[in-house]
């Protein structure tokens, strides 16, 4: 074991002088979180534990061929006492056995879920993130075009209220021209009047 | 003072966690006190059968007095009734039922000990859950102190255990985390109570290099200690360790040692050496990188305070709350809940020897500080003195 192998677990950073195992823990943590593991690898020495379908529960193992024939009529001509026959041979060896093996294969099963409940954990953590970033930029767009919207609303309403000053003061100068038209046709007629009285 | 120390079992051939814990504690506080042990005539803790003679018997110095189990204990019913209290709603004779089929039963220590209330000071009860403790306390609960020993299973929630949390003078915990959960639980933070657990001896000299001649062990190993069992987490372990080795193409082995109750997977860097000396156990540890301690429910794990007293990290299962709380109060040791934090956390123990160095000095300082046997004799002798000052 060597300090060549220091780089692998540089993720983790460690104060040698005060080492603080919560620190650490939850570095590993976040480690994990980080790095969600999608594929359990299938281990030679026990496959059904690590198989990606849960195990089924093992079931006894009955006797074939002759063996079974002879076992059919024997259970058939002993059924009627079977009850009792049970009754007496409690415990038996081999019931105490299967269930062991039903337990063990049940204890397997659920070892598997909750791997697969750690590893969707992790898968679903990184969809929610991703969901996360997502809602946050659209939510950051849609600030953005708010605020569009309402500079655009006051630039109308002061496009609105100038084009109204700019009605009213046209009407003036309207009449103001009106006013000064009629002036000076009084005024041509005044003159004209003047000229003739003088010059005429 | 006299004290009396009672226990399901006791005797030198006897290596349970809190029956070992009672006959440490025995031998260290003879120096100050005059002790005895009240305990059965059992050797097997499944079924409490009479193994050992009625009477008086000296035990490295200890009087010990053994009283007959007068009945032994049927695991499958025992079994049966377990569940049914466990599972179902039931009556507080069905508690009691329950506790004298888990015995050890033992009605003759019971009669002892209020016959000679006066021969003795204080009687300190090991292990809640058994049948002595329950009816030891309920006896003398003025002259009782409790060493609860109390693992996270769901037997503590039964009636019974109410009141007899609340009986006793004084409690000596193992951990922070059992005392928390008693305390939280039975709201007796009023009573006396220390934690104080259990102290270790370490072999002066270790031999890593013999053991590894001996056994035939070649290159970096890491090793666990104790009971190979489902309940001691050995399953997970090797399940684990297994995927491990194949994942990440490690060369380090897995080395056991204890004996057996469970089958051993067939795999080349697996080595089970059984049960071994004291010598060749301290040996091993000394020689290996780190310790493996997967068991899910622990009181105390003295194995994991050996590893800290020698200066090796441990990796340990997160599940169980008093081995996670013990490696973040010493930072000596990882923690796993899953495979994925178990191969992160393997990994960089494996790869970082300058992590594993520092993990194993602030071990050897923890345990120098919390479970040298000075300070563990301290403690007990400090919680004698509150209580005779209350006398």
């Amino acid at each position: 074991m060597g300090d060549e192998n220091n780089n692998k677990n540089e993720e983790i950073k460690i104060d040698y002088e005060n080492v603080d195992v919560e620190d650490i823990m939850n570095q590993i943590k976040k480690k994990i979180a980080s790095q969600p593991r999608i594929s359990e690898p299938e281990l030679p020495a026990q496959p059904s534990y690590t198989s990606t379908q849960a195990p089924a529960p093992l079931q006894p193992e009955g006797p074939s061929g002759k063996k079974a024939k002879i076992k059919n009529v024997m259970l058939k001509l002993f059924k009627p006492i079977t009850p009792l026959i049970k009754f007496l041979v409690l415990p038996v060896h081999q019931e105490l056995k299967d269930t062991i093996q039903n337990l063990y294969a049940a204890n397997q099963r659920i070892d598997l879920l909750e791997r697969h409940v750690d590893e969707n954990f992790n898968q679903i953590r990184q969809k929610l993130d991703e969901v996360n970033q997502a809602t946050i930029s659209r939510l950051e767009e849609l600030n953005r075009v708010r605020e569009y919207t309402q500079l655009i609303h006051n630039l109308s309403h002061n496009i609105v209220v100038e084009l109204t000053k700019l009605k009213i003061e046209q009407e003036n100068l309207k009449l103001k021209t009106r006013i000064m038209e009629k002036d000076f046709e009084f005024l041509g007629k005044r003159e004209k009047t003047l000229e003739s009285k003088v010059f005429g | 003072m006299k004290l009396a120390f009672v226990v399901q079992r006791y005797g030198l051939e006897i290596n349970g966690g809190a029956e070992l814990h009672c006959r440490w504690v025995v031998e260290h506080m003879k120096k100050f006190c005059d002790v005895e042990v009240l305990t059965t005539q059992a050797y097997d803790y499944i079924t409490w059968k009479n193994h050992f003679p009625e009477g008086e018997e000296m035990v490295n110095g200890i009087c010990v007095r053994r009283f007959p189990v007068i009945r032994s204990r049927d695991p499958e019913r025992f079994g049966r009734i377990q569940n049914h209290i466990v599972d179902n709603e039931h009556t507080f004779d069905e508690e009691l039922k329950w506790l004298e089929e888990e015995g050890p039963l033992v009605p003759a220590l019971i009669d002892y000990i209020k016959d000679h209330e006066n021969d003795y000071d204080y009687f300190l009860f090991f292990s809640y859950r058994y049948y002595h403790s329950y009816w030891g306390i309920n006896a003398l609960p003025h002259k009782s102190i409790l060493v609860p020993t109390a693992e996270h299973d769901s037997i503590i929630h039964l009636s019974l255990f109410k009141d007899l949390f609340r009986k006793p003078r004084a409690f000596i915990y193992n951990s922070v985390e059992e005392k928390n959960r008693i305390n939280a639980l039975f709201q007796n933070q009023d009573i006396l109570g220390d934690v104080v657990g259990v102290g270790t001896e370490i072999h002066d000299a270790f031999f890593p290099d013999d053991f590894r001649q001996k056994y035939g062990i070649n290159g970096d190993y890491v090793i666990y200690i104790g009971r190979i069992d489902e309940n001691k987490g050995c399953a997970q372990l090797f399940q684990y360790f297994q995927r491990f080795k194949q994942e990440k193409a490690s060369d380090v082995k897995l080395v056991l040692i204890g004996s057996s109750k469970l089958n051993i997977p067939a795999h080349p860097d697996i080595i089970h050496l059984g049960f071994l000396s004291e010598e060749d156990k301290f040996s091993g540890l000394d020689g290996a990188l780190m310790l493996m301690m997967p068991s899910f429910y622990e009181s105390l794990s003295m194995v994991t305070l050996e590893a800290w007293a020698m200066g090796k990290p441990v990796l340990a299962n997160g599940q169980c709350e008093v081995l996670k709380g013990q490696c973040k109060r010493s930072n000596a040791g990882l923690y796993y809940r899953s495979y994925f934090e178990f191969e992160e956390a393997l990994r960089l123990l494996l790869h970082t020897p300058k992590l594993r160095d520092a993990m194993g000095k602030n071990g050897k300082e923890f345990f120098q500080q919390h479970y040298t046997w000075d300070v563990i004799e301290n403690k007990y002798l400090s919680i004698l003195d509150q209580l005779e000052k209350e006398k």
